[in-house]
């Protein structure tokens, strides 16, 4: 057999992805396809087994947003808390990346307790950690304090203060971003600021015109990867929903739960897609990118 | 940034500088005391992160005299050793290790390796439908474990790996497992970097394309496999979805599984409520102490690891 040597340099490559696209085909595909058959269905473990499970079309997906009580305020819930928590997150990792950037004693020991919650975190053992104490660390004790807020925040108070409490929680998920963040800041030409600066340009201004601009990009990627960390984290509710009524409730459904998860995929998905198109229109890439 | 700054201004302007010393030493002060006060927010913020892992630490010294006395704050008055050794117990720590570690590691290594091989295929060469197989590599990485893992469980449930550790080595194998797509993105990513000089050499001297790539392209990698290894490591450990699942046997659980029941094993201590939470804190800390040894260890591949994997270019 004689080929090209493009055909050879092709059939090398598959060579090399075939086992990843054989697990990817059994652990992902097939598994996805099959969920929403089995989605469509009114399947338990029971019929299952019994082979006696039937189609039902929508019916679970109706379910969901009409007969289940808790589906649709867990999901209103996760929404919420995304859209204060992306800005927050964004906002907080940003300014630690520009503070750690400064030449400071001690820049090292900090850029490592910032990343520390990434090894430690995300697991049941620091769920315990926060149920345990979580009252302890709401910032705000003082009973002046809380009618002061009050004054101002209204009937917005309670979700400000439950808001505060997750605080340190929150900050506990920024340790990638702010790497991210590192890392593209020393991406950014010191020429551009050596430039800025012979102009006589501020720093405050050479931030807004020239690190926000540039950090775009990156900007984006965060924004993308803290959605789906807090979408896939241990303590969303909806998750914890599903597993619930998919291994823990005693009918041991199984399409139910499929239609839950489906839903919410679809959902994150839809989100991905439209802050990619929104995010990448104001997004400015150098121009061996484009 | 700054460095290359003042290496080239210096050589001109030092003089200039020089005969402004008053001015100079005004701008020195007041940066001292921005620099100060920055080191001081840092400080600040470092501190906040640190809180729960401190609270941690002491409230797990502390018996029920301490957790209700309100002049106890940060140190007990007695150090409650036995809070530990009770939760050792409970926790059939070394067991439970045991299990952790070689099901952790076993998969960190496996992805590490499938993840390297389907990365470069992705990486170095050209063959139809290249972009669309990364899309879904992508793709991927965006559906959460939770939408299949329902079927994911009648599959493994009907290839009786129910109970064992195949359904955690399995995939990882197959370079998927836990954020498998991340780990091919990444390795995707550094190989892009490298020049193709290596492989044309190497295919002058008659090397095949896998001899090229386990001699030659995955040595290169060295920084980039041991920064897969340690997140895949971190994951595994931490991963609480599947094994609550697909394990059904307490003596089989990862040490973060055995910490759920640790709460209905106390209770052969006659140990409830606030009486159990000394213990409770310190079974918390044995399970993470693992991790947070391995981090003081490879603090530094983690913390230089995105700008390593030039995740950013």
């Amino acid at each position: 057999m004689h080929l090209t040597l493009r055909q050879r340099n092709a059939l090398n490559g598959y060579m090399f992805i075939i086992l990843w696209l054989v697990g990817m085909v059994i652990f992902f595909l097939y598994p996805l396809i099959q969920n929403i058959s089995l989605s469509l269905t009114d399947a338990s473990l029971n019929t299952i087994r019994e082979d006696t499970y039937k189609y039902i079309g929508l019916g679970n997906y109706i379910e969901a947003f009409t007969v289940d009580i808790e589906f649709v305020p867990y999901l209103i819930d996760t929404f919420t808390n995304l859209i204060i928590d992306v800005p927050f997150i964004l906002a907080f990792s940003l300014a630690v990346a520009l503070l750690a950037t400064q030449k400071l004693p001690g820049s090292v020991l900090f850029r490592a307790v910032f990343f520390l919650p990434v090894v430690i975190g995300s697991s049941i053992v620091i769920g315990r950690m926060f149920d345990q104490f979580g009252s302890q660390l709401v910032l705000f004790r003082g009973e002046s304090a809380q009618e002061f807020l009050y004054v101002y925040l209204g009937n917005q108070m309670p979700r400000f203060l439950s808001f505060l409490s997750r605080s340190v929680f929150v900050l506990w998920r920024s340790g990638v971003q702010v790497l991210i963040f590192l890392a593209g800041l020393r991406s950014i030409d010191p020429l551009l600021y050596e430039v800025a600066q012979v102009d006589g340009a501020s720093p405050w201004n050479q931030f807004w015109k020239i690190t926000l601009p540039m950090l775009s990009p990156v900007i984006l990627i965060n924004i993308v990867y803290t959605i789906i960390d807090s979408f896939t984290d241990y303590f969303n509710m909806v998750l914890r929903y599903i597993r619930v009524v998919g291994f823990q409730s005693s009918s041991m459904r199984m399409g139910y739960p499929s239609a839950l998860g489906n839903i919410y995929f679809i959902l994150i998905f839809i989100l991905v897609i439209i802050i990619f198109v929104v995010v990448s229109k104001v997004t400015f890439y150098r121009g061996e990118r484009g | 940034m700054e460095s290359t700054l003042e290496t080239r201004i210096k050589p001109k302007s030092a003089k200039r500088w020089s005969l402004d010393l008053e001015w100079m030493k005004g701008r020195r002060v007041r940066n001292r005391v921005v620099r100060a006060l920055l080191v001081l927010l840092l400080a600040d913020v470092a501190f906040i992160f640190l809180l729960p892992i401190l609270r941690l630490i002491s409230t797990s010294f502390m018996d029920i005299m301490d957790l209700y006395d309100p002049t106890v704050y940060w140190l007990p008055r007695r150090w409650a050793w036995e809070n530990y050794t009770r939760a050792y117990q409970a926790l059939q720590y070394w067991h439970a290790f045991k299990n952790t570690i070689f099901v952790a590691g076993g998969a960190a290594v496996l992805q590490t390796i499938s993840c390297a091989i389907a990365g470069y295929g992705f990486a170095r060469f050209k063959f139809p439908g290249r972009d669309k197989l990364f899309l879904l590599v992508l793709f991927a990485l965006i559906v959460p474990p939770h939408a299949i893992i329902v079927q994911l469980f009648i599959m493994v449930s009907e290839l009786k790996w129910l109970g064992t550790y195949y359904p955690f080595l399995i995939p990882a194998a197959f370079g998927m497992g836990l954020r498998g797509a991340l780990f091919i993105f990444i390795y995707r990513q550094f190989f892009k970097g490298l020049p193709w000089e290596l492989e044309d050499a190497a295919m002058i001297d008659g090397a095949g394309p896998f001899r090229i790539f386990f001699e030659v392209m995955l040595p290169l990698a060295q920084p980039v496999i041991v920064v897969v290894f340690l997140f895949s490591l971190v994951w595994n450990w931490n991963n609480s979805l599947e094994p609550t699942i697909y394990l059904n046997k307490p003596e089989q659980f990862f040490l973060p599984q055995r910490l759920s029941i640790v709460e209905s094993a106390l209770e052969t201590f006659q140990l409830r409520g606030m009486w159990g939470t000394g213990t409770i804190m310190a079974a918390t800390l044995l399970v993470i102490l693992p991790l947070i040894v391995l981090y003081i260890f490879t603090q530094r591949y983690f913390v230089t690891s995105i700008e390593r994997t030039g995740l950013i270019d």
